[in-house]
């Protein structure tokens, strides 16, 4: 059985069709990423699924319950980190972890060694009895996903977990959400930073305008773009002539971009000075050329026309 | 027992312990009100005033008012820790925590009730004492229902407000509104016996006419027939006033 099932779930405010008949499953102990620019409908798809704001149709399944019918049974197989920094603003550090532990009614003993813990891995101990307020945002976002972890739900869900985080916070809470996968559970992020989804999730959905346009696993994904390389080029001309001539080229999979080219080829080496003299026969004028990698970026691209982050 | 209730009632007072100027002044507030109106609107009044045709210490008439201004200041501050909860996310965690909403009302009730109990303690252990010299309560029975009955009544009016007006404006304008008429279109500093016909309307449509009239009945009146009646009315008052918090609550749109 799925640990998250979606049927049909939408979610529409007035005229604004936010989640729009989505339908996908998560397995248990699996790592599903929600990857979609801002206003895609990831957070309104998380609130549906934790319960906090009901669909307008469908439903879904969240450990065996209907998100519908047993709002209560849901809620206490799940854990939420919310994309805002929900804290008792002028309560300190460990008495925000510790109300936490209490409402999962997690014993005293238990409560204390799993807060003291936490403390010390996002290296919050010297805080401990400084209140929210006067925490930096970074810090404020630390508390909020160490909040997480002081319990092991059977679901996780995280929404935009790191955002704000520095680096060195960022990579700690990686290690938390691989560790926690490992330990069983099954977590669900979303996020729109495309390394992070690629990083740590099993399969990722993307998401626009309340859709899921694709699902599958990341390295399916970037390998469903066509090509294994991507030979990008800045170039001087007109970039919309260029680009239909190139993607007539037999070697060439896809061609995108806006400011600069983004040509999909399956080896790189073997078509990069081809390609090259191609394109100033063509009345261009290159500027400087890399090759890459497609990252789930470039598959944001082919599937909408448009960067993640516009 | 509502899920989630001894956890959220602990959070709320320590959240409250951890501000105590916030929780202390609405409580400070009151007998200050006692002795200022007490003693300076008393005295231009007279000592006395004209109750159920008999006369009665203004001190005394007023003290029931000052106590139901104290309850409904209470609520109104719990209505605003809702609101902050709402804003600053706490709401929508807790909603995705095993917690229900109900509990969640009757967290912010049971709130109002322990500080509005300690409130009323204070006005009549230690205000009126000091003021008159001596301990005046004929029925503490029906101060505590009424204390108990307004406190639900209020703080239920507020939670439909502080859960749906984002601005906070908007909001301080709106409980400004509600507040002064509340307060004035009562029986809360005079009898309505010789107010005009449509102001004793209005104070009859309003619960802090009974939420006074019963705490008055406890300090220097008796229970009767028309006390009972103001009883079964603020009981009725608080039920749909309280059913019709948990419907807005449950919803809202966080």
């Amino acid at each position: 059985m799925p640990a998250i099932e979606c049927i049909n779930l939408t979610k529409r405010f007035s005229d604004l069709i936010a989640v729009d008949h989505v339908n996908f499953e998560v397995e248990e102990g699996e790592i599903f990423g929600l990857l979609g620019p801002n206003g895609a409908g990831k957070t309104t798809t998380v609130r549906m699924l934790t319960t906090v704001i009901s669909p307008t149709e469908g439903t879904a399944i969240v450990g065996g319950f209907d998100i519908r019918k047993r709002p209560d049974k849901v809620r206490e197989k799940i854990g939420v980190v919310l994309q805002k920094v929900a804290l008792d603003w002028w309560s300190p550090v460990y008495d925000n972890l510790d109300t936490y532990g209490r409402i999962y009614n997690i014993p005293k003993k238990e409560r204390k060694r799993k807060i003291e813990w936490l403390l010390k891995e996002f290296g919050l101990e010297e805080k401990r009895n400084e209140t929210i307020e006067l925490l930096s945002g970074g810090l404020q976002r630390r508390v909020q996903v160490a909040k997480a972890f002081i319990r092991h739900p059977a679901i996780l869900f995280l929404d935009e977990p790191t955002l704000g985080l520095d680096p060195q916070s960022r990579r700690k809470t990686w290690d938390f959400i691989l560790d926690s996968s490992k330990a069983g559970q099954t977590i669900v992020l979303s996020t729109n930073y495309m390394d992070e989804a690629e990083y740590l999730c099993d399969r990722i959905g993307i998401i626009d305008h309340g859709k899921i346009i694709a699902l599958d696993t990341p390295e399916s994904l970037k390998s469903g773009i066509g090509g294994d390389d991507i030979i990008e080029m800045n170039v001087d001309g007109n970039l919309d002539s260029l680009k239909f001539e190139i993607s007539k080229l037999d070697y060439v999979n896809g061609v995108s971009g806006t400011s600069n080219l983004s040509v999909q080829v399956n080896n790189a080496d073997e078509t990069l000075i081809e390609l090259s003299q191609y394109v100033v026969k063509m009345g261009g004028r290159i500027r400087n050329v890399s090759v890459r990698k497609p990252t789930l970026e470039d598959v944001f691209i082919k599937l909408t026309g448009r960067v993640i982050r516009e | 027992m509502i899920k989630g209730l001894s956890s959220l009632y602990y959070r709320e007072l320590r959240l409250m312990s951890r501000n105590l100027w916030a929780t202390f002044i609405p409580l400070i507030t009151s007998l200050l009100y006692l002795f200022l109106f007490g003693l300076g609107i008393g005295g231009m009044m007279g000592e006395e005033i004209s109750f159920n045709g008999e006369n009665v210490d203004y001190i005394l008439f007023l003290a029931p008012g000052v106590i139901a201004m104290g309850i409904i200041s209470i609520a109104q501050n719990a209505g605003w820790t809702l609101w902050n909860d709402r804003d600053r996310g706490m709401l929508e965690e807790l909603l995705s925590c095993p917690v229900s909403r109900s509990a969640y009302i009757m967290v912010k009730i049971l709130s109002t009730l322990t500080f509005s109990f300690v409130q009323v303690f204070l006005v009549l252990v230690i205000g009126l004492p000091i003021l008159k010299g001596q301990f005046f309560v004929t029925n503490i029975y029906l101060i505590l229902l009424s204390t108990l009955l307004g406190g639900v009544c209020f703080c239920s009016l507020f939670i439909p407000f502080m859960s749906r007006i984002r601005s906070s404006n908007l909001l301080v304008a709106i409980v400004t509104l509600i507040f002064l008429p509340i307060m004035l279109c009562s029986s809360m500093f005079y009898p309505l016996e010789s107010a005009p016909y449509l102001f004793k309307i209005v104070a009859y449509l309003n619960p802090m006419t009974y939420t006074v009239d019963i705490l008055r009945a406890g300090l220097i009146g008796s229970l009767n027939q028309e006390i009972l009646l103001e009883i079964l009315v603020l009981f009725i008052f608080t039920i749909a006033l309280f059913a019709a918090s948990v419907i807005s609550l449950r919803k809202v749109r966080i």
